[in-house]
C-alpha cells in the first residue's frame, strides 16, 4: 500500500537540478550536436539544412557497411547463443569434477576488457596467431588458407566476448524453471512424454524470453563493436569503423550521419528490448518447496556433453593464457615461429621503473576513479529521486539515462567532441576536447545505465515503509537516507561501481576518439605498441590490465563482505 | 497525557475516496480501535494521523495543538507498521535504539533505556541478534520496542498481529494491552478482526468504505449496533423482516422500514418430530411465536456449535453450546425456530 511518493523538497529538488544538468548537457546535448552536425548546410547551396552528407553515405559505404554490420551481428547471435546455452544447459544438469572452477572461466569473458580479447584472438588464431601456425605447420597448408581474419574473424572475437549473456540469461532462468516450475518437467515426464518432447514443449517455450533478451542484447553489443573489426576486420567495412574512419579525415558531417543512422538502429533495439521485458514473462516466482528437478540423461550423453563443454572452456580461456605467455617475450624475439621461444621479464621491468612508460596506467586508473564518482553520483541520485520521488519529467529523465545504453560508444563520442569542442555552458565555457575531463566524462555517460539500473532496481526492492518508520522515529531525510536506504542498497551501488570502473580501465572505443598524447589510457598504449610490433610490451599491458580488473573484483568484493558484516 | 482529534479529515486517491469527512475524538490514555472489512480506509487514515500522508481536507489536533502541517518527525506519534519494518542491517538493540539517536540520547542513556523497554517485552538477551533471524512474534515485539522506547504521544498500530499464528497473537495482544495500561500513551489500534477488537479495545470505531458507521464500546456495537453493517460485521447477526416478526415470532412493535437484528446465541432450535406439512408462504402461518427450519450445515468450533439454518429461504445461523449439542440436530433435520432475549434492536432495512 506505500506506494506513495514524495513530493520534492528544497535539497531533492536540488539533486534534480544537478542530474538533470547532467543528461542534458551530457547526453541529450551531444546527440542534438550530432544530428545538427549531419544536417549542417554545405556551402554550396545557400539552405540551412542539407541532406548533402547522407545522400554521400547512402550512395558510397553506407549499404555496404550497414550490411555487414547487421549480418556479422546476425551471426554473433547465433553463435553466441548456440555456445551460451549449450554451456548453461550443460552446467544447470551435470555434475563433473572442478565444477566451480569451471563455472568461473565460462565468465572470464565478462571480466576481459574487449581490446585484450580481440588481441589475444589476432595472437592466437589471427593469420600469424599461434594456433594457425601450429596447424599450418602440422597440415603444411598455409595460415592465410583458414585463418581467422575478416568478417567470420569478428564474428568469432563477437562469440567469445558475448556468449556470457546467453549462458547468463539461460542459467538464471532455468534456475528459476527448476526452483518454481520443477514440477512443470515432472508433470510432463509423468504424463508419458519423452525427454526430447519436454525439451521442445515444456522447456524451451518456457526459456524463450530470456532467450529473447539475450538475443537482443548481443545484436545490440555487436553492432556497437568496435575493437574486433578496428583490429581484426582487416577490410570489412563496418558501421562504427566508418564513423571513426570518415572523424580521421575531417569529414564531421558524414561522420556524424554514419552516426546518427546507427543509432537509429541501436535504439529502436533498445525500445525492441524495453518492450519486450515489459510483457510479462512465464517465470514467477511461486510459494512452495524449491526443488531441483531436471531432464534425465543417459550416461552417454552425459559423459559426451560434459567433454565437450569443458574442452571448449578450456579453449575459451587460452586467450588469457597467451596473453600472459606473450607479456614476456623479448621485444621483437617472436617472429615466425610457432611459438616465441625467448622469454624476458623486460617487459615488466621496464612498465613499472619508466615513468614515461606507466604514465598511461596511472591515467586510466585516474580516469576511471573519475568516471566511478560521477556515475556514482549521478546514477545514486537520480535512481532514489526516480524510485521515491514524484515530479514532471520523471519518465524523460529515466529513459535518458538509459539511452547511453543503446547508443554505440563511437557516436557517443563523436556526440561529445562535437559539443565539447567549443566553449560552451556544459564545460565553464571552456574547449574540454583535448582536455583529461573528456575521456572520464565519456567513460561516465557510456557506463551510466549499468549503475542506474542496478540502483533502481536494488532501490525498489527496500521497502518505502522502512524509511517511513524511520521518519516516525523523528529521523529526517539525509539521515534516514544515510542510515537506512544508503547501507540498504550498498551491495548493488558497489558491484555496480565495479563493473563501471572495470569498463573505465581498459577503455577503448571512446578513447581512441578522444585522447591525446598525455592524457592516453592503458588501450591507447597497447594499440601503439602493436604498432611498433612490440608484442611483449603490448601483452605486458594487456596483463597488467587483467590483475587491475582482478584486484578491483577482489576489493569491492572485500567491501561488500565487510559491509555486510558489520 | 494525549488527546487526539479529527476534523472533517477525508482522502482521495484519484477517483477512489479512501476516507470520507469524517470527525473523531480520541480520549487521553485510551486504546480506541479501527475496525472494519479491508480496503475501508483504515490504513490511510492511521498514515494521515501519523503524518505519512497529507489528508484532503480537515485537520488534526493533538491536545488541541493543529498538527495538520506537521511532519511525521515532529509529531512525536509512534507507528507500529503491519509487516514491522524493522531495519534489516541492524541487531535488535540498534533498531530499538535508532530513535533514541536521532533524539541526540547519550550512550549511556541510550542502553539504559533500550534495556528497560526490551525487558517489557520479553526481549531481554536478544540485544545483538541480527533481526531477520528472529521469529515472528519477536519481530513483533522488537517492532513494539522501536516505537515505545521514543515515549510517543500516542502509538499507532497497523494490523500488529495479522501475520502471527493464533496463540501468538493472543499473547502478543495481552502484551500490547498490558503496556498500554502501564504507560498511559494513547493507542489507536487498526485491525479487521472484530474479535480482537472486542477483546483490548476500550472504545471502537467501525469503518466501511471510507465512512465511520458506528464509535462506542465493545458492549455497546455488540447489543446495540446502529445500523445493520455494525450489527452484521460485529455479531455476525441475523435479520428479519416486519413480516417474519409478526407472523413467527408474534413480534408487532416493527415498521415496515425496519428489520430486527437477532444475535445467533438468541436463536434457539428444537427437533421437530413429526413432519408437518412444508409451510411456503409466511402469510398463512399460524402466529404462535415458532416456525420451521432446516438444517443445511452444522459447524463445531470448540465450545459452542453453529448450525446454518434455513428459514423461509434465507439463511440464519444459530449458535448454542457444545455442551447442549444434541445428537438429532443434523444437517437435513426439520426444526422449530424461536427467539430468546429482549429482541428490541431495530435497524432500517438498507445495508
Ligand atoms: N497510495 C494509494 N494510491 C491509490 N489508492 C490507494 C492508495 N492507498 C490506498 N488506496 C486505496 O484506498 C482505499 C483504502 O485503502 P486502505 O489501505 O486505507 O484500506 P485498509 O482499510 O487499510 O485495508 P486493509 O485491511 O486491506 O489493509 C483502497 O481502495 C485502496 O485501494
Ligand atoms: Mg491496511
Amino acid at each position: 500500500m506505500s506506494n506513495n511518493l514524495k513530493r520534492l523538497t528544497f535539497a531533492t529538488g536540488a539533486l534534480l537540478l544537478a542530474v538533470a544538468l547532467f543528461s542534458v548537457g551530457y547526453i541529450l546535448l551531444p546527440l542534438f550536436s550530432l544530428i545538427k552536425q549531419s544536417f549542417l548546410p554545405d556551402g554550396i547551396s545557400s539552405s540551412l539544412f542539407s541532406v548533402r552528407a547522407y545522400a554521400e553515405i547512402l550512395r558510397s559505404t553506407f549499404f555496404e557497411a550497414a550490411l555487414n554490420s547487421i549480418g556479422i551481428s546476425l551471426c554473433s547471435v547465433i553463435g553466441s547463443a548456440i555456445a551460451g546455452i549449450f554451456f548453461a544447459y550443460v552446467f544447470h544438469n551435470f555434475d563433473f569434477p572442478l565444477k566451480a572452477i569451471f563455472s568461473k572461466l565460462v565468465l572470464v569473458p565478462l571480466a576481459l576488457p574487449p581490446l585484450v580479447g580481440v588481441i589475444s584472438f589476432m595472437f592466437l588464431i589471427g593469420e600469424s596467431g599461434m594456433l594457425t601456425r601450429g596447424i599450418a605447420a602440422l597440415l603444411g597448408i598455409a595460415p592465410s588458407h583458414f585463418a581467422l581474419q575478416g568478417w567470420w574473424g569478428i564474428v568469432a572475437v563477437h562469440v567469445y566476448s558475448f556468449y556470457v549473456y546467453f549462458y547468463l540469461f539461460t542459467s538464471s532462468a532455468l534456475n528459476q524453471l527448476s526452483e518454481s516450475h520443477g514440477s512443470v518437467i515432472d508433470a510432463s515426464l509423468s504424463l508419458g512424454a519423452s525427454r526430447a518432447v519436454t525439451i521442445r514443449r515444456i522447456i524451451l517455450p518456457m526459456l524463450t524470453p530470456s532467450f529473447v533478451g539475450a538475443s537482443l542484447i548481443t545484436f545490440m553489443a555487436s553492432m556497437a563493436s568496435f575493437s574486433a573489426p578496428f583490429l581484426f576486420g582487416g577490410t570489412t567495412r563496418f558501421l562504427t569503423l566508418e564513423i571513426y574512419t570518415a572523424k580521421l579525415n575531417g569529414n564531421d558531417a558524414n561522420a556524424a550521419a554514419f552516426a546518427v543512422l546507427l543509432s537509429m538502429v541501436s535504439v529502436g533495439f533498445l525500445l525492441l528490448l524495453r518492450w519486450y521485458q515489459s510483457r510479462k514473462s512465464y517465470l514467477r516466482v511461486t510459494k512452495g518447496s524449491s526443488r531441483r528437478s531436471t531432464v534425465p540423461h543417459s550416461a552417454a550423453a552425459r559423459f559426451i556433453a560434459v567433454a565437450v563443454a569443458l574442452i571448449v572452456v578450456g579453449l575459451f580461456s587460452l586467450p588469457v593464457i597467451a596473453i600472459i605467455i606473450l607479456s614476456f617475450v623479448k621485444e621483437g624475439s617472436w617472429t615466425y615461429q610457432i611459438l616465441p621461444d625467448t622469454f624476458t621479464a623486460q617487459n615488466f621491468i621496464k612498465l613499472f621503473s619508466d615513468t614515461h612508460v606507466f604514465e598511461p596506467v596511472t591515467n586510466s586508473v585516474e580516469m576511471a576513479f573519475v568516471a566511478t564518482a560521477i556515475v556514482v553520483f549521478i546514477g545514486v541520485c537520480t535512481s532514489f529521486l526516480v524510485v521515491r520521488n514524484k515530479f514532471i519529467g520523471k519518465r524523460l529523465l529515466e529513459l535518458l539515462m538509459n539511452v547511453p545504453f543503446g547508443i554505440p560508444g563511437t557516436v557517443i563520442a563523436v556526440g561529445l567532441i562535437l559539443s565539447f569542442n567549443h566553449p560552451s555552458f556544459f564545460s565553464a565555457q571552456s574547449i574540454l576536447v583535448g582536455t583529461f575531463w573528456i575521456l572520464p566524462l565519456a567513460y561516465a555517460v557510456r557506463n551510466l545505465p549499468i549503475l542506474f539500473r542496478s540502483t533502481a532496481s536494488g532501490l525498489e526492492s527496500v521497502d518505502p515503509s522502512l524509511e517511513e518508520a524511520a521518519m516516525t522515529l523523528g529521523s529526517t531525510g539525509w539521515r534516514i537516507f544515510k542510515k537506512i536506504t544508503l547501507p540498504l542498497l550498498f551491495s548493488s551501488i558497489v558491484s555496480g561501481a565495479l563493473l563501471v570502473f572495470i569498463n573505465s580501465l581498459g577503455e577503448f572505443v571512446s578513447s581512441i576518439l578522444l585522447y591525446s598524447y598525455n592524457t592516453r589510457p592503458i588501450s591507447i598504449e597497447i594499440l601503439s605498441q602493436l604498432r611498433l610490433y612490440n608484442v611483449g610490451g603490448a601483452a605486458a599491458y594487456c596483463t597488467l590490465l587483467m590483475v587491475l580488473v582482478m584486484a578491483a573484483v577482489g576489493i569491492s568484493s572485500k567491501i561488500s563482505r565487510a559491509t555486510l558484516a558489520e | 497525557m494525549a488527546d487526539l482529534s479529527l476534523r472533517n479529515i477525508s482522502k482521495s486517491f484519484g477517483k477512489v475516496q479512501a476516507v470520507a469527512p469524517l470527525n473523531l475524538e480520541i480520549h487521553s490514555g485510551e486504546f480506541f480501535s479501527l475496525l472494519g472489512p479491508s480496503g475501508c480506509g483504515k490504513t490511510t487514515l492511521l498514515r494521515i494521523v501519523a503524518g505519512l500522508e497529507q489528508p484532503a481536507t480537515g485537520s488534526l489536533f493533538l491536545n488541541q495543538k493543529d498538527i495538520t502541517a506537521l511532519p511525521p518527525q515532529k509529531r512525536n506519534i509512534g507507528l507500529v507498521f503491519q509487516n514491522y519494518a524493522l531495519f534489516p542491517h541492524m541487531t535488535v538493540f540498534q533498531n530499538v535504539a535508532y530513535g533514541l539517536e536521532v533524539l541526540n540520547r547519550t550512550k549511556a542513556e541510550i542502553r539504559t533505556k533500550v534495556i528497560s523497554v526490551l525487558e517489557k517485552v520479553q526481549l531481554d538477551g536478544k540485544q545483538s541478534v541480527a533481526v531477520p533471524n528472529l521469529s515472528g512474534g519477536e519481530q513483533q515485539r522488537v517492532a513494539l520496542a522501536r516505537a515505545l522506547v521514543v515515549e510517543p504521544q500516542v502509538l499507532l498500530f497497523d494490523e500488529p498481529l495479522s501475520n502471527l499464528d493464533y496463540a501468538l497473537r493472543l499473547e502478543t495482544r495481552s502484551v500490547i494491552r498490558r503496556l498500554q495500561k502501564e504507560t498511559g500513551i494513547t493507542n489507536i489500534y487498526v485491525t479487521h478482526d472484530q474479535s480482537e477488537a472486542l477483546a483490548i479495545s476500550d472504545r471502537i470505531a467501525v469503518m466501511n468504505s471510507g465512512a465511520i458507521q458506528q464509535i462506542g464500546t465493545p458492549q455497546e456495537l455488540y447489543f446495540s449496533p446502529a445500523n445493520r453493517f455494525v450489527a452484521s460485521f460485529i455479531g455476525h447477526a441475523n435479520f428479519f423482516s416486519a413480516e417474519i416478526c409478526r407472523s413467527c415470532f408474534g413480534i408487532q412493535a416493527i415498521g415496515e422500514n425496519e428489520v430486527l437484528v437477532v444475535l445467533p446465541e438468541e436463536i434457539s432450535i428444537e427437533r421437530q418430530m413429526e413432519s408437518t406439512s412444508k409451510v411456503e408462504s409466511i402469510s398463512t402461518l399460524p402466529s404462535d411465536g415458532k416456525a420451521n427450519g432446516k438444517i443445511i450445515d452444522v459447524q463445531f468450533s470448540g465450545a459452542v456449535v453453529e448450525y446454518v439454518i434455513d428459514f423461509f429461504h434465507q439463511r440464519i445461523t444459530a449458535t448454542c453450546s457444545s455442551a447442549k449439542h444434541s445428537g438429532d440436530l443434523q444437517i437435513g433435520s426439520e426444526v422449530a425456530v424461536s427467539l430468546s432475549g429482549k429482541n428490541n434492536r431495530k435497524v432500517s432495512r438498507e445495508q
